[in-house]
């Protein structure tokens, strides 16, 4: 093999160079030497081709794929980094929405605050006495009860009842087979804090949802400032109450809040059972006036007052009844807004905060800010442990191939 | 059995340039790596052994890979570099995460004791101590240029780096070098 190497000679133009010694020249040749010595080739042929070529046979268990099939391994790696990426951005976007959501949901309760459901506890307990225990389901946040034995009865058909009471062929809110097993009627008091009552009101208004039957009841706004008052009656589809509910509490400071279920099952059983006998007691009246031709004008007018008090009956029956089916599909929510008062302006002492106040008030702040980085950065680490699992693994060998395609360079 | 037996068993390839023999092993022509290594392999045993301070089992390691690695890639040899110099990269990168590894794993100096005069054995251990001091790219690039198989110009293209380049780094590294070893090549 032909040795076709430039010599490396000293730069006769670099003024630093010292000039050469017959033993510093003796000592470049040996340099050279040693060096040339070092990779000097082999003498012997080591047949490690062939070997290589016979683990290379061992080895390939699977067909080499065609070239525009195999991926480069930097792309792999890039393309796993890319997806670790944006699925950690994925996650950690999750979870400080989720976090957000449950800032609302995982408060503490105001004190002001009061929640109650006494009328589902009171029904709860009664039919637990009466050895029919209440079925609970995981969509609803209050008791799910079921009817009582005797609208369980054979025959009994409350929703056909219930229609038939409403104007034969509107459709009644009692068949959604949600509200079917317990016919409650929700309630509930909101009292809002804010600077801005008007917007606030306004934005009140926008969270219904008209698709849903939703509507304001009534609604006043009065008073400027500070002075400034808002009251609105909505009813809120009672499937939505919740939602609706939590929407308030992202629009204002709520500073009260009260929440009742009123199970009107019993009222509505009774109500059919009474109307069903006044329509029967109609009917009666109306087959008897048929059948009964030849009665006195005294007997007959006697028989249509009779049936006149019977129809008002009937009709109130279903006035009463058109009116708990409303109760049931809308619950009411009563907002009040209120403006929030004014904090008063401190009066500036008179010779200004001293230094240890404003220190001791820039140590408290500090705290506060690393005690809630130190909480948002342990929230990160433990909701996105998986990601940072993976980043983990990946991250050796990403350096050592940006390593190795840089090394020689 | 010897390299020219084997090649003797096995077909020709028509092509006896680097290229053409490397193409005629993707076809399936054994013969055309058997003349490759005919070639190259000692050479490049030699080069993997001052790449890896001396030691003769380690460049015996990283050669086989770096025929192992030829014999999976022929297909994807595009040709922009030749062949030779695509042999002798592979070589370097192998036997640098060899030495990194053994640096990793294992402290103990990478070179054995040469053979031979007493004054020889210490002038070329203080060359290993004094090369194992330069920074990987340059140990290799030293290396590289001194290896009898390669010239300058293609030393440069398995660094890489343009010959220019590669010049003005090999003057300064050998002054440099000759300023640590001047104690010990003094006579």
């Amino acid at each position: 093999m032909t040795d076709t190497r430039e010599p490396i000679r000293p730069d006769p133009h670099d003024e630093n160079e010292t000039p050469r010694t017959p033993d510093m020249q003796n000592n470049h040749d040996q340099l050279e030497a040693r060096l040339a010595k070092l990779t000097a080739p082999e003498a012997e042929d080591a047949g490690l081709w062939r070997k290589a070529l016979e683990k290379s046979k061992a080895g390939r268990k699977r067909p080499m794929l065609p070239q525009r099939w195999r991926i480069r391994r930097m792309h792999a790696i890039a393309g796993t980094l890319a997806l670790v990426v944006l699925a950690s951005v994925v996650v950690v976007g999750l979870d400080v929405g989720g976090a957000r959501e449950g800032r609302y949901a995982a408060r503490a309760p105001d004190p002001m605050t009061t929640k109650e459901s006494s009328n589902i506890g009171t029904v709860d307990e009664s039919l637990r006495l009466a050895g029919i225990a209440p079925r609970r389901t995981q969509s609803s946040r209050s008791s799910m009860l079921e009817l009582p034995d005797y609208a369980k009865a054979p025959g009994f058909d409350l929703d056909s009842v219930l229609r038939s009471s409403s104007g034969g062929g509107t459709t009644s809110p009692f068949q959604d087979a949600a509200t079917a097993e317990r016919l409650v009627a929700h309630k509930s008091d909101l009292q809002l804090e804010t600077k801005d009552v008007a917007a606030t009101f306004a934005r009140v208004g926008h969270l219904l949802s008209i698709a849903n039957g939703e509507y304001v009841e009534s609604s006043s706004l009065a008073g400027e400032g500070e002075h400034a008052h808002g009251q609105l009656v909505v009813r809120v589809a009672s499937a939505r109450l919740d939602t609706f509910l939590n929407e308030l509490r992202g629009i204002a400071k709520v500073t009260r809040e009260t929440t009742t279920g009123d199970d009107v099952t019993d009222q509505v059983v009774d109500l059919e059972a009474r109307l069903s006998n006044a329509q029967r007691i109609e009917k009666e009246l109306l087959e008897l006036i048929e059948s009964r031709e030849k009665a006195t004008l005294e007997d007959i007018m006697a028989v249509r007052s009779r049936l006149d008090s019977v129809r008002l009956e009937i009709e109130r029956y279903q006035a009463r009844r058109t009116h708990l089916a409303s109760q049931v599909k809308l619950a009411r929510v009563l907002v009040v807004i209120r403006a929030a008062p004014v904090e008063p302006e401190p009066e500036p002492a008179a010779t200004g905060p001293t230094l240890g106040d404003r220190l001791s008030l820039a140590a408290e702040r500090g705290w506060n800010h690393l005690a809630e980085s130190l909480a948002w950065a342990l929230q990160v680490a433990i909701s996105g442990a998986v990601v940072w699992l993976v980043l983990l693994i990946l991250t050796p060998f990403v350096i050592r191939a940006w390593r190795k395609s840089l090394s020689f360079k | 059995m010897t390299s020219a037996a084997i090649q003797g068993a096995l077909p020709q390839a028509a092509d006896d340039s680097d290229l053409g023999l490397l193409r005629a092993f993707s076809a399936g022509d054994e013969g055309a790596l058997a003349t490759l290594a005919e070639r190259y392999e000692r050479a490049m045993l030699g080069l993997a052994r001052g790449l890896l301070g001396g030691d003769r089992e380690l460049a015996r390691d990283a050669v086989q890979d770096t025929w192992m690695r030829v014999i999976r890639s022929a297909r994807t040899h595009r040709g922009d570099a030749s062949v030779k110099t695509w042999l002798y990269r592979i070589l370097v990168h192998r036997c640098h995460d060899l030495r990194s590894t053994r640096g990793r794993h294992n402290a103990a100096p990478l070179a054995d004791a040469p053979a031979g005069d007493t004054d020889d054995a210490a002038g070329t251990q203080a060359l290993l101590a004094a090369l194992d001091a330069l920074t990987p790219p340059n140990r290799i690039l030293v290396l590289l240029c001194y290896h009898q198989g390669l010239t300058h110009a293609e030393a440069a293209a398995v660094m890489e780096i343009p010959i220019g380049t590669l010049k003005s780094r090999l003057h300064g590294l050998l002054t440099k070098l000759r300023e640590t070893l001047r104690p010990e090549v003094a006579p």
